[in-house]
């Protein structure tokens, strides 16, 4: 069974895309930051994160630099909800992506295309 | 007294020798005369001093001869020669023809007679002296009334001079009085220029100065907008208020063609002492008024025409000299105008920057709260959808949460909206409750926090309207909120937000420097969260100052805050200790 790990700082919508992943067949583990996100997967390795972007201690860009220098083949997603220009998350999701995000999704993510994504990322 | 002349007058020859004789030994020159015909004749031919004369004498009698001889020569002094039988014609002869005295018939006494003659000669000189001294005392009298007159000629002329001294001094005062009340003037206005920054009080004491020192009784002070050429007054006697015959008579349209605006429109003064044409014509057209006299100055800067200067009906004429100080007065007040427009321009330009700052904030704050939403929003379409992989079609439960799916769509939507709507917000004040705007901003607080905090709304129902921009009284009530519940989240606590209305007396007013006494609707929210140091009560208006945790704010919130409140003329203060929660209290100006 292939092994996502989830890491955000809201904790219903953690809560919400485990149920999500597991009712769709996977494994799923938790974080609530990238901090923990990073110690779960150094301990647990997964085959697939989704991560959001703006979060407390270890925010999402740093995360996925961090996952990617340790394991270059990590395979991620990334999601947002923020919305603004200021804090553009158009332009932090494409940031996301640059630094290897395989797919990202601007919050709330659609069902369907999650999960066509996951599957088509572990096949 | 040898040169003395007497002449004998005797018909009787031997008296005449006798007598001549005796006379010729005393030394006197002597003439004799037998008769008074020839009497005459010497008297007329020759000075005689003194003549002595029979008074019985055929043909001519004594006294007769006597008149005569009075008329030809007045100081001729008169002996009469009289016969015992005589003696009343000799009395006679002295008291009507002035003989001196009379001598008798045969002389009895020789220094009787030479006596007579001697005191009537001395009788003679001393009236002839006496005449001399009168005469030189007159002439005296005539060279000192002489001096007197050329002396009071002089005093005169040097009079004449003095008043003409006067007169240049009296006009040479009159000048420095004139340059000194100029000096005041243009003093003073240049004063107000550094002192005040309102051209309405810099007209009005362009006008006081320039109706006062020209003696006008109607003048006119305005500048050009710049937009529409109309000149806009600011300052008017009251004659041309109550004359004028435009209705709207602060606003002079650039169309009129009044004296002012003839001079205005080729940028040069205009200054006429005479009847104005539109005196003569009768009847005033449009924008024109009644004036005898006219000074009319534009003021200028370069070539620019920034505004007007325009007085009339002087009690006197108006002069160079009037000109002079009303042009001088232009050249200040165009200055003033000038700064006044600059003020106006840098106003726009502000107020211009003002607004794509606050789009910037809005556009932050908005993005913070969708970002919060959307993970709310997330989460209910998530756990929906999940529900609903459960639910047969035909179960009742099914379109329940069909329709939380609608919603939750529905409710991603208008953050969306949200965020444009910010994109595109521009300020529109108007009066406005502040209830209805205050409650929606409570509905929007993140709920989850809502768990932990307990929410209480004192909002009075009747308040007084303010005028404002309800986005920015949006994000105010908002921005505060989001912090009150910030400092709450970990240990939960009260939100609490009071509206009512407030009057601020002066010992209030003077505790915060944006506050002014009036009638204002105040808006406190209260939190019983971790409070604040006084450090940190002192940065939080500043921008960027923030001391929430990366992703979680800004720093721009308060700031943002603070320039609302600042725009809408009002005020904000804030009491907080550490852990004694935070109060904030928002005065916005009544309407």
């Amino acid at each position: 069974m292939k092994r996502i790990l989830i890491i955000d700082d809201d904790e219903q919508v953690r809560v919400m895309l485990r149920k999500t992943v597991e009712r769709a067949g996977y494994e799923a583990l938790e974080a609530p930051d990238g901090q923990r996100g990073m110690e779960i997967n150094n301990s647990t390795p997964a085959d697939l994160i989704i991560t959001d972007i703006f979060m407390p201690e270890k925010e999402g860009l740093e995360t996925i630099m961090a996952l990617k220098e340790t394991l270059p083949d990590t395979k991620i997603i990334a999601i947002s909800g923020g919305g603004g220009y200021l804090t553009n998350s158009i332009r932090y999701l494409e940031m996301a992506k640059q630094l290897g995000a395989a797919q990202t999704f601007p919050k709330p993510v659609d069902r369907k295309k999650l999960l066509e994504t996951i599957q088509e990322l572990l096949t | 007294m040898a040169e003395e002349k007497i002449l004998l007058v005797d018909d009787e020859p031997d008296i005449l020798n006798t007598f001549k004789t005796l006379l010729t030994m005393e030394g006197f020159h002597v003439r004799t005369a037998s008769g008074g015909k020839q009497a005459i004749d010497i008297c007329t031919s020759e000075p005689i001093d003194l003549a002595i004369i029979d008074i019985r004498m055929p043909r001519m009698n004594g006294i007769e001869l006597i008149k005569h001889l009075k008329r030809l020569n007045k100081d001729l002094e008169i002996i009469v020669l009289s016969g015992f039988a005589t003696v009343d014609n000799a009395i006679e002869a002295l008291h009507e023809g002035g003989a001196f005295d009379f001598l008798k018939k045969p002389l009895e006494n020789l220094d009787e007679f030479f006596h007579t003659i001697k005191q009537a000669l001395e009788k003679r000189r001393l009236r002839l002296q006496n005449r001399r001294l009168l005469e030189e005392l007159k002439q005296h009298h005539d060279h000192l009334e002489e001096l007197v007159n050329q002396r009071t000629a002089e005093l005169s002329h040097a009079n004449k001079e003095l008043r003409s001294e006067n007169t240049q001094r009296r006009r040479a005062e009159e000048a420095l009085q004139w340059e000194a009340s100029v000096n005041a003037a243009l003093a003073e206005l240049s004063k107000a220029l550094i002192s005040t920054e309102s051209i309405d009080d810099i007209s009005e004491l362009v006008m006081k100065n320039a109706t006062h020192l020209t003696e006008s009784s109607s003048g006119l002070v305005g500048y050009i907008e710049p937009q529409t050429g109309d000149l806009i007054r600011i300052a008017m006697t009251h004659d041309m208020w109550d004359r004028c015959p435009i209705p709207n008579n602060t606003r002079s349209p650039k169309r009129f063609d009044g004296l002012r605006r003839r001079g205005e429109n080729k940028k040069t003064p205009l200054l006429t002492n005479g009847l104005t044409e539109d005196l003569t014509s009768g009847d005033l057209r449009e924008g024109q008024m009644l004036s005898r006299c006219c000074l009319s100055v534009p003021a200028m800067i370069g070539e620019k025409l920034l505004g007007h200067i325009a007085l009339a009906n002087s009690n006197r004429e108006y002069t160079q000299r009037d000109l002079a100080l009303i042009e001088k007065m232009a050249n200040l007040y165009a200055i003033a105008i000038q700064r006044k427009l600059s003020q106006e321009e840098k106003a726009m330009l502000q107020d211009r920057l003002r607004r794509s700052q606050k789009f910037e904030a809005i556009g932050t704050l908005a993005s913070g709260i969708a970002h919060d939403f959307n993970n709310v929003i997330y989460s209910i379409l998530g756990n929906a959808e999940l529900a609903l992989d459960n639910i047969p079609k035909e179960s009742i439960a099914y379109d329940d949460i069909d329709q939380i799916i609608v919603a939750g769509k529905r409710a991603a939507d208008l953050v969306q909206q949200i965020l444009t709507f910010s994109r595109q917000n521009t300020s529109v004040r108007q009066p406005l409750a502040l209830q209805p705007i205050i409650q929606e901003a409570v509905k929007f607080l993140d709920r989850t926090l809502l768990q932990v905090i307990e929410v209480r709304l004192n909002i009075d129902a009747v308040c007084g309207l303010v005028l404002v921009d309800p986005t920015q009284i949006f994000q105010v009530v908002m921005n505060l909120c989001i912090n009150a519940l910030h400092a709450m989240r970990e240990g939960g606590g009260v939100l609490e937000l009071w509206l009512k209305d407030m009057t601020v007396d002066s010992k209030l007013a003077a505790t915060h420097q944006d506050l002014a006494p009036g009638n204002y609707v105040r808006l406190t929210v209260k939190d019983t969260g971790h409070g604040m140091t006084k450090a940190t009560m002192e940065r939080i208006f500043d921008p960027f100052y923030t001391t929430k945790k990366i992703g979680e704010g800004t720093g721009m919130g308060l700031s943002m805050v603070l320039g609302i409140i600042k725009n809408h003329d009002g005020a904000i203060t804030v009491k907080s200790e550490p852990g004694q929660g935070a109060r904030f209290d928002v005065f916005f100006p009544k309407y």
